[in-house]
């Protein structure tokens, strides 16, 4: 979906990795080689992927029931038709959780590209110094687990122990709480990012600023107005991988939550599945809501790609 | 997940112990297929603090039944939903962990199993209140291992200076947060948390609460009860004036306000004195604990925070040596003075409460010799719920968001209370669980 | 600006007079970068600095003041003497994964995304299509339903459970296919087959060679994943024999009976845990060629 042939991007992405067009595919002669290069992972993804969320699906439309007795021992899977899907719709904490995800999105993948974008372009700049040591430092959040950079930055963000004006700011206000998850987010991968954009640029064929130096372009004109529009491919994958991530937003919030009031078990959608299948061990509602984001998620890509596709169509002309 | 769920306070034997092993061992022999010369080898999942002396102890002396301690990723519901998540799989351990709130949803998930052929008569040993924790319609799906009642700890060097003591009524504790709070505007009595629905049940349990009631096998669910409105509208009262803060504990700016002496006065539980050590190390010695403030002057009565038991999993192959080794660790007082000492229990068993380890005070509070007596009074006092509901994941789970909630946003937490009914109520239904109302 | 940036390299500018005569505007990208670099690496620097602190001084001294009063080897001593040593052992079960996890997956997605790229066949298109369809379902949702599969063949809670679901990543195939089309000229192929090489040994000795920078790629990142991934050993084991690193760290992280949070030993922890991968990256920056994503991808 994500990858439909264009044309008009292909030529702008790099020389070398222009696509063979099909018709020169080469004609094989008959081998099982292919099928038995192939077999291991359609296996492996049949068993592990496609398996559990065909069976995550049946889930999602069976609800438990307990036997008779006071503590109704023997429960029961029975089928609950769309109930969990219906559930799921009509609670007004999943819509309320989705808005929130949508404002972490609308602030984190803006900022996302802008400072990836930002930071490659700086890295690629001519006179710019220290261009290894930044890149090292600004990819290094990215090898930090999630799970540990929530506990880091809530000691960055709690007065007590902030060294960042935690006594002063209140990062856990019912504002303020979505720069300080979104932060926390965009901090672990603006530099996975930046450096995609880094290569991206890297890669430009140097011959294309040439012209444009010895007409007396500024460096800065070069970044905006040729390096720019030539990565447009690649930052319209970086919105993609942000896009997605935003709607997976789950180990931030989560890792934030026992630190402050401002963050409930159902933040955001993944963390309402999460209490659902893991708190409230009710695995059906958890599986129905996945669902409904599953479809929402395709939605959100297809919109991105299908913009992205405008985007850069229109810059290459 | 990362609530800080309870501690021990332990439970055992002493007097009985001899007849109770060897009932248990009898009962052992008829219900187990194990060839007798052969190790059984049993997993226990536990999350104590002092617990693998108890288990090196009782290996040392078992070699027939090895028992392997398994700390678990996560403590409380994180752990109990993985049981029975786990117990569809066959996978869980022999022995588990079981806060005794979350007893009756594992019973109802057929997670542990009763064990009352395996067990002595444990009547002659525990209290009606420790056993009404572990039985449920003539059933024993554990031995409680300890009692934890709620205590009220402060800092006298504090109080002292402001000329304050104790309180003892939670009017005076109210007038104590505002003269605390005047004085030292940084200062505070207290935190009232939204991560700690067990502290909360534990102060309604004392103004009279009953959230779960049964009669046959009818539920009926009073969350939003007169008497937990009567607790959250006086701590609404309390907050709302500023002289407590609202911040959740267990973070470390709660440790940071603990140890610096932001707060100074914590309404906590008898395991308290095994926490403070992480929590706010400098100020050891400088706590002291005392009687909860009572709701009518001389009323002695006192919910619980904690507490727990051991329950044997339906998944265990060797039932009758598990349970064996259950009865052993909280019913007896070789089992429970090691707890005492490694992980400050305060037991269950009646007979381990007059245990020469319990002379001792916790090391945190050297300045108090009589801490334990204070428990043991404390604990004739307990009152709890009739029982814990089945779901009382969701109930907790809802208090957390619910209140959280309500003090970020400043609403009442009165309705915060009706939240958590309506979200109990329909959850059981949903499960099938008979609802009157 | 000038201060700012001779303060960060002194000796660097001295040896360069011409360079801080040169302008503002050849300084703002060098100024971006370290802001940019500060903001990434002063959360880091803070494991560093608050490493040496006790659990007490941790909530009593100014946070980027480091104390050095031993703390600093009391924690990795407390650390590594922690239940008997576990965290040597969960260092070890992360080592595993990953570069297990790493070196299978890359393996896996070599082959089927050269296949993919290189050769048609039926179903070729179907199988690529699910594959992108695949990288949209999130962990979460599938952990669960995994597990319970899994357990009912009584293969949970080993280094099996954790491994299996990892062995092969969508993202990584997909990239493979990719660069496996972009790489992998045609004709060399179709030279190798008049020489009368098989399709084995065209795979293994032109495609494979021509695909290396993309598999050292994709094992980095299957590394980094398998490394920082915790929900699905979370939900696979119960053995903390068998956790890795993130699931032995959550577990010091949040409060347990008997103690709360251990936060000295998590942050030595944390730092020895980061620093593996600091150093994999430093060795390794050159192979580490994400382009060949970027180019690919047709939008």
């Amino acid at each position: 979906m994500a990858i439909v042939e264009d044309e008009a991007a292909a030529r702008t992405s790099t020389a070398r990795v222009v696509a063979p067009p099909t018709a020169r595919r080469p004609k094989a002669r008959k081998s099982f080689l292919p099928v038995a290069l192939v077999a291991p992972a359609v296996v492996l993804l049949v068993l592990f992927t496609v398996a559990p969320a065909i069976y995550a699906l049946i889930l999602s439309f069976l609800q438990m029931k307990v036997g008779s007795g006071l503590l109704g021992g023997g429960a029961t899977e029975v089928f609950a038709g769309f109930a969990n899907y219906v559930t799921t719709l009509t609670s007004g904490e999943f819509w309320a959780g989705l808005g929130r995800m949508l404002i972490v999105a609308l602030i984190g993948v803006p900022a996302t590209i802008f400072f990836a974008t930002l930071f490659a372009l700086c890295l690629d700049a001519k006179r710019a110094r220290l261009v290894g040591i930044t890149r090292l430092a600004i990819f290094l959040p990215y090898a930090v687990p999630g799970v540990v950079a929530s506990l880091l930055w809530g000691f960055m963000y709690l007065p007590a122990t902030s060294p960042i004006g935690g006594q002063i700011i209140n990062y856990f206000g019912t504002t303020g709480i979505f720069f300080s998850v979104t932060n926390v987010a965009v901090w672990g991968v603006v530099g996975f990012n930046m450096v995609i954009l880094y290569t991206a640029v890297r890669s430009l064929p140097p011959d294309l600023f040439e012209a444009a130096q010895l007409d007396g372009a500024s460096e800065f004109q070069i970044a905006v107005r040729i390096k720019l529009p030539l990565i447009a491919p690649a930052i319209t994958m970086v919105a993609l991988f942000s896009v997605i991530g935003a709607l997976q937003l789950f180990n931030e919030p989560t890792t934030l939550k026992p630190l402050a009031n401002a963050i409930s078990s159902t933040w955001v959608p993944l963390m309402r599945v999460y209490t659902e299948a893991f708190v409230n061990n009710s695995i059906y509602e958890g599986a129905a809501s996945s669902f409904i984001l599953i479809i929402m998620t395709v939605s959100a890509t297809v919109l991105v790609n299908v913009v992205g596709r405008r985007i850069a169509g229109r810059e290459t002309k | 997940m990362k609530k800080p769920t309870l501690k021990h306070v332990g439970a055992a034997v002493g007097v009985f112990a001899a007849a109770a092993m060897a009932l248990t061992g009898c009962s052992a022999s008829n219900s187990s297929t194990a060839d007798s010369n052969q190790v059984v080898h049993l997993t226990f999942t536990n999350w104590d603090g002092g617990m693998q002396a108890a288990v090196d102890q009782w290996n040392k002396a078992n070699p027939k039944i090895q028992i392997t301690l398994n700390k678990p990723s996560g403590t409380g519901y994180t752990l109990y939903n993985k049981l029975i998540t786990n117990n569809k799989a066959g996978t869980n351990p022999d022995i588990t962990e079981v806060e005794y709130q979350a007893l009756p949803a594992l019973i109802s998930s057929n997670v542990v199993i009763p064990l009352d052929k395996y067990l002595p008569d444990l009547s002659k040993n525990f209290t009606k209140s420790s056993l009404s924790q572990v039985q449920f319609q003539g059933k024993t799906y554990g031995v409680p291992q300890n009692i934890c009642p709620m205590v009220f700890f402060y800092r006298k060097d504090v109080f002292d200076s402001l000329g304050l003591t104790a309180p003892t009524t939670w009017d005076e504790y109210a007038k104590d947060a505002a003269i605390i709070h005047a004085a030292n505007p940084k200062q505070y009595i207290g935190n009232f948390t939204s991560t700690d629905p067990g502290w909360f049940a534990g102060l309604a349990q004392q103004a009279g609460a009953n959230w779960w009631t049964t009669s046959g096998n009818t539920w009926t669910v009073g969350i939003n009860d007169a008497a937990t409105k009567k607790v959250a509208d006086y701590w609404q009262g309390l907050v709302t004036q500023g002289v407590v803060t609202p911040e959740p504990s267990w973070t470390p700016q709660w440790s940071t306000d603990m140890n610096s002496g932001n707060i100074v006065g914590w309404v906590g539980a008898q395991w308290a004195p095994n926490q403070f050590p992480s929590v706010a190390k400098d100020t050891a010695g400088k706590w002291v604990a005392a009687t909860l403030p009572a709701w009518t002057a001389g009323d002695p009565t006192v919910g619980i925070w904690g507490g727990e038991t051991e329950a044997v999993t339906a998944n265990s192959k060797y039932p009758a040596q598990a349970a064996k080794f259950v009865n052993w660790l909280n019913n007896s007082n070789e089992a429970m003075t090691t707890l005492i000492t490694q992980a400050q229990v305060f037991p269950a068993a009646i007979a381990a409460q007059s245990l020469p380890a319990l002379k001792t005070p916790p090391p945190f509070m050297p300045n108090q010799p009589d801490y334990n007596t204070l428990m043991a009074t404390a604990a004739k006092n307990v009152r709890t719920f009739q029982i814990w509901g089945p779901d009382a994941n969701v109930t907790f789970d809802s208090y957390s968001n619910a209140f959280a909630a309500a003090l970020q946003n400043k609403t009442p937490l009165s309705a915060a209370l009706d939240v958590m009914q309506s979200a109990t109520v329909t959850d059981m239904k949903k499960l099938g669980f008979k609802v009157a109302g | 600006m000038t201060t700012l940036q001779s303060r960060a390299t002194p000796t660097r500018t001295a040896t360069r007079g011409g360079f801080t005569l040169r302008g503002k505007a050849h300084l703002i990208p060098t100024l971006i970068l370290i802001i940019g670099a500060l903001y990434c690496v002063i959360p880091v620097l803070w494991i560093l600095i608050a490493a040496t602190k006790s659990n007490s001084e941790l909530f009593s001294t100014p946070p980027l003041l480091p104390q050095f009063d031993g703390s600093f080897w009391t924690n990795i001593h407390d650390l590594l003497s922690y239940n008997n040593g576990i965290f040597g052992r969960w260092a070890l079960n992360s080592i595993i994964y990953a570069i297990g996890g790493g070196v299978l997956s890359t393996i896996i997605a070599g082959a089927a995304g050269y296949a993919l790229g290189k050769y048609r066949f039926r179903g070729s298109v179907w199988i690529f299509r699910g594959i992108v369809a695949a990288v949209l379902l999130p962990q979460i949702m599938l952990a669960i339903p995994q597990f319970l599969l899994l357990a009912k063949f009584g293969m949970t809670n080993n280094y099996a459970a954790v491994l299996l679901p990892q062995l092969v990543s969508p993202f990584a195939v997909y990239l493979c296919k990719i660069y496996a089309e972009a790489s992998v000229p045609d004709e060399i192929m179709e030279a190798a087959r008049i020489d009368g090489g098989s399709e084995f040994r065209i795979f293994w000795s032109v495609g494979s060679r021509l695909m290396m920078p993309a598999l050292v790629t994709v094992f980095l990142l299957q590394f980094i994943g398998i490394w920082n991934n915790f929900l699905l050993p979370f939900v696979m084991l119960n053995n903390s024999q068998l956790y890795p690193l993130t699931l032995g760290l959550y577990g010091l992280m949040i409060i347990t009976g008997g103690q709360a949070a251990q936060y000295s030993i998590v942050i030595a922890g944390v730092l020895l845990s980061i620093i593996p991968l600091a150093i994999l990256f430093l060795s390794l920056q050159r192979y580490w060629k994400i382009d060949l994503i970027s180019g690919g991808v047709k939008i």
